[in-house]
C-alpha cells in the first residue's frame, strides 16, 4: 500500500521534536490572532516569514500552516462573544452566534464551533491526503464559466441570508456589489469610482468594511446601555457544554458544512468566506425550523464553522499540488518554499514527499493540539463578557484599528473604518443588514471578472454557462434553490391565509 | 412615527440617491458589448437594479416599515472620531499617543467622563499592544514620535 | 618620480578609505527600512529578504523588510517617495513597472525621475513564452502561422492590464502582427492557473512561475527572452535568435531611495548593496528564483538605464493603446 508508506513517512517527519515544537508554536500563534479582531493570519504571516528562514523547509511550512488554520478556530471567538467577526468568513458566525450569546449560551456557542472546526479540518486532511491529485485536477479544470456558476449560486445563497424584508435584503447586497466596483478593473485597467485616490486603486479593504459595519456598529449599539449582555450569568463548568439535543442537531450541518467548505476550497482564489456563507445558507433551507436562524440557531454556527475550516485545509490542495496559490496566504507559503530553494509546482509531491506527507501528519496533530487547547479556553473567553463595557469597548476599537491598521500599514484603511462604522449606523437605523453587504462584496469583482471572461472566450455566447457541465451543475441548482424558494414561500401563504380563517 | 415617512420609505430614498450617483458615474465608463463588456456594464446594471429595489422599498413602506431604533448619536459621535484621531496620529505620532487619544476621545461617549479611569486602560491598553503587536508580532509600528 | 607617485597614490587612497570608514560609521543611525511595495512571497519580497540581513551585517544597523502592497506597486513607492530623505528607506520593486506606471494610470502620485533617487539594478528575470499542452505548437514559427491563419482565435493571458507581461505582449502582438485574443487575469498565478486548464491559449511569464509547468510537460515553452538561452532550457531559442526585437525583454528589480538623501549614504549603500550581490550565496540563490544579480556600477548607470527606459515605455505604451 503506497498510502500507508506515505503516511508512515508524514509520520516520521512530523513526530520529530521540532516539528511538534513548531507545530505547537504556530497553531497558538494562530489561534490567539484569530481571536484578535481585525489581525488577520495574513499579516501574522508576513510577520514570522523571516522566522522560518533559520528552521529546515518542512518545518518553516508546518509552522506557517499552523498560523494559517488555527486562525480559523480563533476567528469564530470574537464573533461570538462580541458581534466583532475576526475574519470576513466568521462574520456569517455573527448571526446566530452572538443571539446565543445574548441568550446565555456564549460558552455553548464556543465550545460547539470548536468541534465544528475540528471535525471540518480533520475530515479535510483525510480527504486530502487520500484525494489531493484527483482534486487538483478537478480544481484545475474550473475555467471562468464554471466560476461565474459558482459565484453566482453564492449570490442566490446571499439572498436567502436575508432576514426580513426582501428588497430591502437584496438591495443590501447591491451595495456592496457596488462597493466591489470601487478600484482598478481587472479586464480594462480603468479605474472606477475612485476619484484620483491611489489608495483606493486596489479596492476597498474588506477587512476595513467587515471591521467598521460589524464591529464599529456594534459597539456604538451597546455604549451607554446600562444593562449589559447577560453578564450576571454563572459560568459553570456545566453551562458551557453542549446539550444531547445542541450535538445531535449539530452532527449533519458540519459533515455538509465540511463537504461544501472541501469542494469550494479547492478552487484557487476562493478563500474561505464563500464557502461559510453558501454553508449557513443551505442550513437554512434544509432546516425544517428556518425562522429559528437569526436567533441563535446552532447548525447556524457549527455549519459555516466547519466550511471554512474545511476550505483553510482544502487550499493546500492546488497550493500543494500545482504550486497555484489560492490566496495571498497560499502565496506567501509559496514564497516560504521559494526561500528555501524549493520551486512550487506540479512535482513538488513527487520530489519532496517528506515535505508533503511532513505536513500533512502534521497538519492533523495540529488539529488535535487545537482541540486540546480551545476546550479549556472557552471558560475563559466568556469571562471576557464580566468585563465592564466602559473598559472593553475603548479596547474593542483600540484592538480593531490597530489590526486593520496592521494589514497594509495604512491610515487610510484606518479612515475606512470610521467610515464603515458610520455606515453600518446608518444602516441599523434604516434597516438593512451587514451580511449579505459583505458577501456580495467578496463576490461583485470575482463574478464581473468571470463574466467578462467568459463571454471574451465563448464571443458573447451565453450558452457557454449551460454547455459545460460544472457550470451546468450549478445552474441546475441555483434553479431548485429558486423553485423551492418561491413554493416554500407560497406555501407558507396558503398557511397563512389558512389561518386566518 | 409619521405616516409616510417612516423607516422603509427612508431606506428606499437612500437606494435611489445612491443609485442615481452611481449611474452619474457609470456614464462614464465605456459600456462596451456582451461580448467585450466594458467597464461601465455592471455599474449600470447594478445602478439600475438598485433604483428598482429602492422604488418597491418606498412603494410597499406604509406596510413594512417598523419602528426606527433607538441609536446613541453621541456614542456614534466620539467613537468615530476616535478613531479618526488615532489614524491621522498613528504614522507622525506613534501608537502611544494615538492611544491615549482614542481611549479619550472614546471616553466621552459616557455621560460620566473619568479621566483618571480612561488613564489607566489607555496605559494597560498601550502596554499589551506594545507586547503583542511590537514585541510580539515583529510589527514595524513607531511607539513614541521618536522611535525609527 | 614614478615610485613616488605610487606611494602617493597609496597613502591617499588609504587616507581616503580610513575617512571613508569613518563617515561609514555616522552614516547610518538607526534602522533601515526596505519597502517592497508588493506582497509578501513576490520576486521582490523574497529578494528583498535575502538582501536584507546580509546589508544589516554591512552596515550594522537593523534592516527591516516592510511590504507596501497596492496599485501595481505604486502604493509603496509614493510611501518611499514621501519618505524623509535620510536615505533610510529604500524600495525595492520591479523598475518597469514603475516605469510604466505614469503611462499607464491615470494618475500617479509621485515622479519617479525627481521623487526617488536610483541606487542600483538587483536582478534580471527572463520571460518564457508558455503554450497550452492542449495545443500542440512545436515552435514560434508554428505558432504565428496558425495565429495568422486563424485570426482572433487564439488567446493570450497576462497577469493584469498594463502588467509587465501585457506589455511584452502587446510588443509580440504588434510585432508580430497576429491578432490574439488579450484576456487579463489577477496576477501572475491565476494566469498560469488558466494556461494549465487550457482556458487561454499562452502567457508570457517568468521562469519561476512557468519552468515547473514547462518542465512537467503542462506548458511547451517556445522561446525565451534575453541574449542567452536558459540553461534549464537549452533547445528553447531566444526571440532574438528567432530574429525579434530587443525590446521584448523581462523583468528588472532594482532598489531606489528617497529622492534628496545625502549622496554618501546613497553611495554607500550603492557599494555594500553591489558587493552583496557578486557574493556566490546571493548569486545562487537569485538563480534560484530564475533570475540573474545585476548590481549597477554606479547610481548614475541606474538612472540612464531608467530615463531610456521610461521614455521608450512611454512612446511603446501610447502606440499599442494601453494607456487610458
Amino acid at each position: 500500500m503506497e498510502i500507508l508508506d506515505n503516511l508512515a513517512l508524514g509520520v516520521s517527519v512530523a513526530f520529530t521534536i521540532e516539528n511538534l515544537m513548531y507545530c505547537a508554536l504556530g497553531v497558538t500563534i494562530g489561534m490567539l490572532i484569530g481571536v484578535i479582531p481585525g489581525v488577520g493570519h495574513l499579516a501574522a504571516i508576513s510577520m514570522l516569514l523571516p522566522l522560518t528562514y533559520y528552521v529546515p523547509a518542512t518545518t518553516a511550512l508546518v509552522m506557517l500552516a499552523g498560523i494559517y488554520y488555527g486562525a480559523q478556530y480563533g476567528g469564530s471567538t470574537a464573533a461570538i462573544l462580541l458581534n466583532l467577526p475576526g475574519t470576513p468568513s466568521s462574520s456569517v458566525v455573527c448571526l446566530d452566534g452572538y443571539p446565543m450569546t445574548k441568550q446565555g449560551r456564549a460558552g455553548v456557542a464556543l465550545f460547539m464551533t470548536t468541534i465544528a472546526s475540528f471535525v471540518g479540518s480533520f475530515i479535510t486532511v483525510i480527504v486530502l491526503a487520500a484525494f489531493a491529485p484527483p482534486l487538483a485536477d478537478f480544481a484545475i479544470a474550473f475555467n471562468s464559466a464554471d466560476y461565474f456558476s459558482m459565484m453566482l449560486l453564492g449570490l442566490v445563497a446571499a439572498a436567502i441570508l436575508v432576514q426580513g424584508n426582501p428588497a430591502k435584503g437584496l438591495a443590501a447586497v447591491v451595495f456592496g456589489l457596488l462597493l466591489g466596483i470601487v478600484g482598478t478593473d481587472v479586464s480594462t485597467g480603468i479605474q472606477r469610482y475612485t476619484f484620483g485616490l491611489t489608495f483606493l486603486y486596489d479596492g476597498l479593504n474588506i477587512v476595513a468594511i467587515a471591521m467598521g459595519i460589524f464591529g464599529v456598529t456594534e459597539v456604538v449599539a451597546n455604549v451607554g446601555k446600562v444593562v449589559q449582555v447577560k453578564n450576571d450569568q454563572k459560568i459553570t463548568f456545566r453551562s458551557l457544554l453542549p446539550t444531547r439535543r445542541d450535538l445531535k442537531e449539530s452532527i449533519f450541518p458540519m459533515l455538509r458544512g465540511t463537504g461544501i467548505g472541501t469542494g469550494i476550497g479547492v478552487l484557487p482564489g476562493t478563500g474561505t468566506s464563500i464557502g461559510s456563507f453558501i454553508a449557513y445558507a443551505v442550513e437554512k433551507k434544509v432546516s425544517k425550523n428556518p425562522e429559528k436562524f437569526g436567533k441563535g440557531a446552532i447548525e447556524g454556527i457549527t455549519a459555516p464553522e466547519s466550511a471554512n475550516n474545511a476550505a483553510a485545509q482544502s487550499a493546500f490542495i492546488p497550493t500543494l499540488t500545482l504550486g497555484i496559490p489560492g490566496d495571498a496566504v497560499m502565496a506567501l507559503m509559496l514564497g516560504a518554499l521559494l526561500i528555501h530553494g524549493i520551486t512550487p509546482g506540479p512535482n513538488v509531491i513527487s520530489d519532496n514527499p517528506d515535505l508533503f506527507w511532513g505536513l500533512v501528519i502534521s497538519f492533523l496533530i495540529g488539529n488535535v493540539m487545537l482541540l486540546i487547547l480551545n476546550i479549556p479556553m472557552v471558560g475563559l473567553w466568556v469571562r471576557l463578557l464580566k468585563i465592564p463595557y466602559p473598559i472593553l469597548y475603548p479596547s474593542i476599537i483600540l484592538f480593531i484599528v490597530i489590526g486593520v491598521y496592521s494589514i497594509n500599514y495604512s491610515d487610510m484603511d484606518i479612515m475606512l473604518v470610521a467610515l464603515f462604522g458610520a455606515i453600518g449606523c446608518l444602516f441599523l437605523l434604516l434597516g438593512f443588514e451587514p451580511a449579505p453587504l459583505l458577501l456580495g462584496f467578496i463576490l461583485g469583482p470575482m463574478m464581473e471578472e468571470n463574466f467578462r471572461r467568459a463571454m471574451l472566450l465563448s464571443r458573447g455566447d451565453l450558452m457557454v454557462f449551460l454547455e459545460r457541465p460544472v457550470s451546468a451543475t450549478f445552474f441546475a441548482m441555483i434553479a431548485a434553490l429558486v423553485v423551492w424558494s418561491i413554493y416554500s414561500a407560497i406555501r407558507k401563504k396558503r398557511v397563512a391565509v389558512a389561518k386566518e380563517f | 412615527m409619521h405616516r409616510i415617512i417612516n423607516r422603509d420609505f427612508l431606506a428606499g430614498l437612500l437606494c435611489l440617491v445612491i443609485a442615481a450617483l452611481v449611474l452619474l458615474q457609470a456614464y462614464a465608463y465605456d459600456m462596451g458589448t456582451l461580448r467585450n463588456m466594458g467597464p461601465g456594464y455592471l455599474p449600470r446594471f447594478l445602478g439600475i437594479s438598485l433604483a428598482g429595489l429602492g422604488a418597491i422599498t418606498m412603494v410597499f413602506s406604509a406596510k413594512t416599515a417598523t419602528a426606527f431604533p433607538v441609536l446613541n448619536y453621541r456614542a456614534l459621535v466620539c467613537i468615530t472620531v476616535g478613531i479618526i484621531a488615532f489614524a491621522l496620529l498613528m504614522r507622525p505620532a506613534g501608537l502611544f499617543l494615538a492611544t491615549i487619544a482614542l481611549v479619550y476621545i472614546c471616553g466621552l461617549s459616557e455621560r460620566r467622563f473619568r479621566p483618571v479611569k480612561l488613564g489607566a486602560l489607555a496605559l494597560a491598553l498601550c502596554v499589551m499592544s506594545y507586547l503583542i503587536f511590537i514585541l510580539g508580532l515583529n510589527m514595524p509600528i513607531r511607539l513614541f514620535p521618536w522611535s525609527f | 618620480m614614478k615610485k613616488v607617485n605610487k606611494l602617493f597614490v597609496g597613502a591617499t587612497s588609504i587616507s581616503l578609505l580610513l575617512a571613508g570608514n569613518i563617515a561609514l560609521a555616522q552614516e547610518f543611525r538607526g534602522p533601515v527600512r526596505i519597502v517592497v511595495p508588493f506582497a509578501p512571497g513576490g520576486t521582490s519580497d523574497i529578494l528583498a529578504r535575502y538582501i536584507a540581513p546580509e546589508l544589516s551585517d554591512a552596515i550594522g544597523q537593523p534592516v527591516i523588510v516592510e511590504n507596501k502592497a497596492g496599485a501595481g506597486g505604486n502604493i509603496g513607492a509614493d510611501f518611499v517617495a514621501k519618505a524623509d530623505p535620510n536615505g533610510h528607506t529604500l524600495l525595492l520593486s520591479d523598475l518597469t513597472a514603475l516605469l510604466a506606471a505614469p503611462s499607464v494610470l491615470p494618475s500617479v502620485a509621485y515622479d519617479i525621475e525627481s521623487d526617488l533617487d536610483p541606487v542600483t539594478m538587483v536582478s534580471y528575470s527572463p520571460y518564457v513564452l508558455g503554450v497550452s499542452n492542449r495545443n500542440e505548437f512545436e515552435s514560434f514559427d508554428e505558432l504565428i502561422e496558425y495565429s495568422r491563419e486563424n485570426p482572433g482565435l487564439l488567446s493570450v493571458a497576462t497577469s493584469g492590464v498594463g502588467a509587465n507581461n501585457h506589455i511584452t505582449t502587446e510588443r509580440l502582438i504588434q510585432d508580430q502582427d497576429v491578432d490574439w485574443t488579450v484576456i487579463a487575469y489577477r496576477g501572475g498565478s491565476d494566469a498560469t492557473r488558466a494556461v494549465v486548464s487550457g482556458e487561454s491559449d499562452m502567457l508570457l511569464n517568468g521562469t519561476t512561475a512557468s519552468l515547473p509547468f514547462v518542465l512537467s510537460g503542462q506548458m511547451n515553452a517556445l522561446a525565451v527572452t534575453g541574449e542567452e538561452r536558459l540553461d534549464e532550457l537549452p533547445d528553447v531559442p531566444t526571440f532574438r535568435e528567432l530574429g525579434l526585437p530587443g525590446e521584448l525583454d523581462g523583468t528588472y528589480q532594482g532598489i531606489l531611495v528617497t529622492a534628496g538623501s545625502p549622496p554618501e549614504v546613497v553611495e554607500r549603500l550603492q557599494t555594500e548593496l553591489a558587493s552583496i550581490l557578486s557574493t556566490d550565496d546571493i548569486q545562487a540563490k537569485i538563480a534560484e528564483q530564475g533570475g540573474q544579480a545585476r548590481p549597477s556600477a554606479s547610481p548614475d548607470e541606474l538612472r540612464a538605464w531608467m530615463t531610456e527606459q521610461k521614455s521608450e515605455l512611454a512612446s511603446f505604451i501610447e502606440s499599442a493603446g494601453i494607456s487610458q
